[in-house]
């Protein structure tokens, strides 16, 4: 039907821009024009006719059907991430010292590739290329998951991922475009940047989404290779143990508050002996619990977590504790986002198993996200933070994007 | 002048030879598709594809139409309650999630959405309801179908 309509409207411009020839004056054309019309109208109306008793399908629909229909090869999808930003530091030392540093970085790029192997079958994998301070070029498999959805209820998926800890670490993963802020929360940081979760597992993971009265449940639970002797160790092909990790979390969305969601999350895993050490001659049996709560309503965002670790070291017999969380709120007016977050860590000082990393940090943020275009944001964000009583005023101007 | 005048009859006549857009959306399916009716949440978790799945497990294929077209335009409003801009941000963030596995197929047109959900078994799509008719199912939203008092998938609703 588009291509009679497009036909009919060329021939009649070209009609329009054709020589008078013959025509004594303009009525006499105009008749002629208008007859023309009628018959144009008439064909354009026996073509639709014919269309819709047919049918009504043009080559691009056939096209697309016969897409669907047929068992072509997958179909690879390539997207990715990156980020570029500005950071500006001044620090009071808590040896009375202070410094202030500013630099450029270029947060590398994120590779993100999906395809459809089947109806049933999906297949992800998010690779990052990140450039080091030492100026050597680093390649991270994040993520590589081969999903089976068998329905809404029940999916699995095996290989590696983001575990089932936390509402941030399930939603927001490398690329730092989705995520309203510069960074991720104190408590959700990557285990090779001084983080103190296992955000990341090789196993399996299942998940669904269950109806409930007055709403939905969603779960997501892991079960994986456990933690390695220290925080920075995701085992990729082994395991120090025959103890595997597991874990789930829940998610409950009531319908009748659009946005709201809450639930729980659990852990456990034993962490292996590491040897040549006293205090950490033995295993340790590490239990994480977490909670969050989340309302992401336009013009709302609001999400709050919180996560404790603890850990019993067979070696020493002690148990510790460690307990983080933050709070996030933000406004959305127009492109605009103001934003501010407040975080706290508090490792327990005498865990071996972190060992290294600052134990007490508290972090105040406020920022601003601009959307330049639909795939890139700036933001504007300056911190206070207090990190084992070192004190740091830091801002950041940052570009993300997707493409 | 004359010439814009009959121009702008001609095109008032061919706009005239295809339904006048109506306001009212209508959710269509596959008429092999055992679903009549559906709720309004139900709705919204497919479009949002937090719903992936048919009642008999197949999965959903969800086809819509382009930016500008008007009953994009309902959709967003009532459905997603989002602008197109959002969506787009929306669906990204379910596929870098994992949730879904791509964006879903654009289909140009009201015929040939139509033509496609008829085709294909386990598509659900979005026409102008004045375009409806037995060639796809068109189903019930909270037990109301297009035209009826309370619908909620029209300009304004």
């Amino acid at each position: 039907m588009d291509k009679s309509r497009a036909f009919v409207i060329v021939v009649f411009l070209l009609f329009l821009g054709s020589p008078r020839l013959g025509y004594t004056d303009d009525s006499q054309r105009i008749r002629e024009l208008e007859k023309k019309v009628e018959e144009l109208t008439r064909t354009v109306n026996e073509l639709m006719a014919r269309q819709e008793t047919a049918a009504p399908r043009g080559p691009a629909v056939t096209e697309e059907i016969n897409e669907e229909a047929e068992t072509v090869a997958p179909k690879l999808t390539l997207r990715g991430f990156g980020h570029v930003q500005y950071d500006y530091s001044r620090s009071d030392f808590s040896d009375d010292t202070s410094g202030d540093t500013n630099h450029f970085t270029v947060g590398g790029v994120d590779l993100f590739i999906t395809s459809k192997i089947s109806e049933k079958i999906s297949f992800l994998n998010e690779t990052t290329f990140e450039l080091e301070a030492d100026g050597v070029n680093k390649l991270d498999v994040e993520r590589v998951l081969l999903k089976y959805s068998a329905n809404d209820k029940f999916n699995v998926s095996i290989g590696r991922g983001h575990t089932a800890v936390g509402y941030w670490n399930q939603t927001f993963h490398h690329g730092k475009w989705l995520q309203t802020t510069t960074d991720r929360p104190a408590i959700y940081r990557w285990e090779d940047e001084g983080g103190i979760l296992p955000v990341h597992y090789v196993g399996l993971e299942f998940s669904g989404t269950l109806d409930m009265p007055g709403g939905t449940l969603s779960y997501v639970s892991n079960l994986a290779n456990g933690r390695g002797k220290i925080a920075d160790e995701v085992k990729l092909v082994e395991d120090n143990n025959d103890s595997k990790m597991a874990g789930g979390m829940l998610t409950y969305k009531p319908a009748a508050i659009e946005g709201l969601g809450f639930g729980v999350n659990y852990l456990h895993d034993t962490i292996p002996a590491r040897a040549g050490t006293t205090d950490r001659g033995a295993e340790i049996d590490e239990n994480l619990s977490g909670a969050h709560i989340f309302y992401l309503k336009d013009p709302f965002e609001v999400i709050l977590e919180g996560q404790i670790i603890n850990h019993f070291n067979h070696a020493t017999g002690m148990r510790d504790e460690t307990v983080g969380s933050y709070g996030q709120l933000a406004y959305k007016m127009g492109k605009y986002k103001p934003y501010v977050r407040f975080d706290w860590l508090n490792i327990s000082d005498r865990d071996p198993f972190f060992e290294g990393l600052v134990e007490d940090e508290t972090s105040h943020t406020l920022g601003i996200r601009y959307e330049i275009t639909t795939f890139n944001a700036l933001k504007l964000e300056y911190r206070h933070s207090d990190k084992d009583n070192s004190k740091s005023n830091e801002a950041t101007i940052q570009s993300s994007f997707a493409f | 002048m004359k010439k814009y005048i009959i121009l702008t009859l001609l095109s008032m006549l061919l706009a005239g030879t295809g339904p006048a857009y109506g306001g009212e959306i209508a959710i269509i399916v596959n008429k092999d598709n055992a679903i009549e009716d559906i709720s309004f949440r139900e709705l919204a978790m497919i479009f949002k594809m937090e719903k992936k799945f048919w009642g008999d497990g197949s999965p959903i294929y969800l086809v819509t139409r382009g930016s500008r077209s008007p009953e994009k335009e309902v959709v967003l409003k009532t459905v997603y309650k989002m602008d197109e801009q959002e969506l787009k941000k929306f669906y990204l963030a379910k596929i870098y999630q994992g949730v879904a596995p791509s964006f879903p197929k654009v289909i140009a047109s009201n015929q040939s959405m139509k033509a496609f959900v008829q085709q294909v078994p386990n598509a659900v799509g979005y026409i102008d309801a004045a375009y409806a008719d037995d060639n796809v199912k068109v189903l019930k939203i909270e037990g109301k179908l297009p035209g009826e008092n309370g619908y909620k998938l029209a300009e304004g609703g």
